[in-house]
């Protein structure tokens, strides 16, 4: 009980509170931006972070992920451009409310929904996780082993059109994180000589690199082609078109259905926010009054997506805290910033870092009210950031990048490793290589690989000692299973 | 294969599929590490228990599998080709310039940093020149975006660098 309130203390220290408001506006003001979104915010904020103390950095990561989520939905109601899969659900309805005149209302909805979808889901990792990482402390490197190539085959399986390039992108991933001195004999692996590289890649760099550049050279390419509708943004400042308190309460049902959905689907690794956004669209059509103003401009569509795909990122950290396996591509960029800070995700986090944990959890809580705030005062202001050139934005966003690598890995190094995954990023991302499987398995390669050198030393000196651990067994033997049965509707699931 | 200068995106390609050219560089590539970059990156001389090189000679191992599994999906759907026109002559012509862009700019930072020896002496000459580098390959802006991502943004970063976060630049 001491270690909370303390947490709690510490989450409520100005810097904490500083950097958690920071992390907020920078999400948001990054979602916001056409073409940038909120994984691509984090990646660009974890360099930004390595000065700082871990809560505060963490806290400061928290804020992005969750402003991003709502910024995801300014551009895509303003703009009609969804800077992520999931934010082309909210342009269903979301656009048509705003160009019918009311796109205060139509952002009013997405934020109020999008603060109630997240406080719900981190509700339910709050409640949740503690009780789960004590179960998963009972399990060993062979059930480790289990649970992480069954998750590994979900994200996979639903990574994109092939199941065989979603594997490799994973397996690519995996083997990079080899890069750097072996953990057991301490032999250098792949490091050609250089010192830089022996404590491997370096995972912001690498990051940035397949993420944020290459989304921004092909920003860049777009050029003149890119006119955007401003008109909807430019209405923001006529009229008043408010959404009162009392109407949001209205769509409490819609909200909490998408928050259900949202978090069921979170705590599943690889299912993804689109999924979600397009599962509780589906649903929320389905169990309307009126089913047929549903993509018209109705605020329960907007309602139904944003709960939905913001419940799914506090969800993801229930794996992730738990077990230290992230389920999407904003998780994994997490662990990269906790690893950075010298925390390892999984369940033994509850002991060696329980204050560092509760205070994250009071640093979520605390995101949320700050994007209902920030959310609510900046809302004029905000929606003028979609009326931003892009030739102001992408330059400066690709020196960010440049410089922020720079200052955090202390020398140009990392900068030329950013550069050369650029490459490597651009060409995967045209060739529908799955970018969030590839990062995956970077971050989860390590954990995988000494899961599977103790399972391996345990069962080679009793083959038949597998027989002790029916949990792993039963995983083992669902894992074709599973990839069967999601490559059979991956279809559906992907296209929502 | 569907790097063509047209970018089409028309499924249909008279080519082989791209994606079983993909299988075939990715099942070489495969190849090189296990017989060439493996042995000689990876010592497991005198590695007790399991060596050093297993993890990545696994992982090798299955990128060529699955190298193989593209090669034979897409031998099989011959004539279709999802991913035609998807990477064409321009886009990597494009990608060049902006890598070509952002590394004069790191080697001018470097060398201007060498020289002068004090913080943000190469930041300030070669951010300016990387910006308007990279506003010309976005697009022709208008004069006044050139002077605010020469003169304003640099300023800006500086700040939240330089005051801010108190982190030196070269």
């Amino acid at each position: 009980m001491d270690t909370i309130f303390t947490a709690m203390l510490d989450a409520l220290s100005l810097t904490t509170f500083l950097s958690v408001v920071l992390g907020v506006i920078i999400g948001i003001v990054i979602g916001a931006v056409p073409g940038l979104n909120a994984p691509m915010a984090i990646a660009v904020a974890i360099p930004l972070t390595f000065t700082m103390a871990p809560l505060a950095a963490i806290g400061m990561l928290v804020g992005v992920m969750k402003g991003g989520g709502f910024g995801g939905a300014i551009g895509a109601i303003l703009l009609n451009t969804p800077g992520e899969p999931h934010s082309a659900a909210t342009t269903l309805d979301g656009h048509p409310l705003a160009k019918s005149g009311k796109p205060r209302r139509a952002l009013q909805t997405a934020l109020y929904s999008s603060v109630a979808g997240d406080s719900c889901s981190d509700l339910v990792l709050i409640l949740l996780a503690p009780t789960l990482a004590i179960f998963a402390l009972r399990a060993g490197p062979v059930e480790l082993a289990a649970i992480l190539v069954i998750s590994l085959t979900l994200i996979a399986s639903l990574s994109g059109r092939s199941l065989a390039k979603g594997i490799f992108a994973a397996a690519f991933g995996a083997f990079l994180s080899t890069v750097g001195v072996d953990p057991e004999t301490a032999a250098p692996r792949f490091t050609f000589g250089h010192v830089d590289l022996f404590d491997g890649l370096p995972l912001a760099a690498v990051a940035i690199g397949v993420l944020a550049v290459p989304e921004i050279i092909m920003r860049l390419q777009e050029g003149r082609n890119y006119r955007p509708d401003a008109a909807t943004a430019a209405a923001m400042s006529e009229g008043d078109d408010r959404l009162p308190f009392r109407e949001f309460l209205t769509l409490k049902k819609t909200v909490f259905r998408g928050a259900g959905i949202g978090t069921a689907i979170g705590a599943l690794p690889g299912l993804g926010t689109t999924l979600a956004a397009f599962l509780s669209y589906a649903a929320t059509k389905r169990f309307s009054k009126a089913p047929e103003k549903l993509g018209t401009g109705a605020p329960e569509g907007i309602a139904a997506t944003e709960s939905a795909n913001s419940a799914v990122s506090g969800a993801n950290l229930i794996p992730l805290l738990t077990l230290g396996i992230p389920g999407n591509l904003t998780a994994a960029l997490l662990v990269g910033a906790f690893l950075i800070h010298g925390v390892t995700p999984g369940p033994l986090i509850f002991q060696r870092d329980a204050s560092l944990i509760y205070g994250l959890f009071a640093a979520m809580i605390m995101a949320n009210i700050m994007v209902l705030i920030v959310g609510s005062v900046g809302l004029r202001v905000f929606a003028l950031i979609v009326k931003v050139p892009p030739f102001v934005v992408y330059p400066i966003v690709l020196l960010l990048c440049v410089v922020g690598i720079y200052v955090s890995q202390g020398g140009f190094f990392a900068v030329w490793v950013m550069l050369v995954f650029s490459v490597l990023g651009f060409f995967m991302q045209k060739l529908e290589i799955s970018i969030v499987c590839f990062i995956i398995g970077l971050v989860l390669g390590p954990m995988i690989e000494l899961s599977i050198r103790q399972s391996v030393i345990l069962l080679s000196r009793n083959p038949s000692a597998i027989l002790d651990h029916p949990f792993a067994l039963v995983l083992f033997a669902a894992t074709p299973f599973v990839a069967w049965l999601l490559i059979r509707d991956r279809k559906k699931l992907s296209d929502g | 294969m569907s790097l063509s200068p047209e970018g089409s995106g028309d499924a249909k390609s008279s080519g082989p599929a791209t994606d079983l050219i993909l299988g075939i560089i990715i099942v070489l590539f495969s190849l090189l590490l296990l017989f060439w970059i493996i042995p000689n990156q990876v010592n497991d001389a005198g590695a007790f228990g399991l060596p050093p090189s297993l993890a990545p000679r696994a992982l090798a191992w299955l990128m060529t599998g699955l190298g193989v599994v593209l090669i034979a999906q897409n031998l099989r759907g011959a004539h279709h080709d999802p991913l035609a026109g998807k990477l064409t002559w321009s886009d990597a012509g494009h990608l060049a310039l902006c890598i070509a862009a952002v590394a004069v700019m790191l080697t001018v930072m470097g060398f201007v940093g060498d020289a002068f020896g004090t913080p943000y002496a190469g930041f300030w000459v070669a951010a300016p020149l990387g910006l308007i580098a990279f506003t010309l390959i976005h697009t022709k802006a208008p004069l006044w975006a050139y002077a605010f991502n020469a003169v304003a943004a640099p300023a800006v970063i500086y700040a939240g660098f330089w005051w801010g976060l108190e982190l030196p630049l070269p």
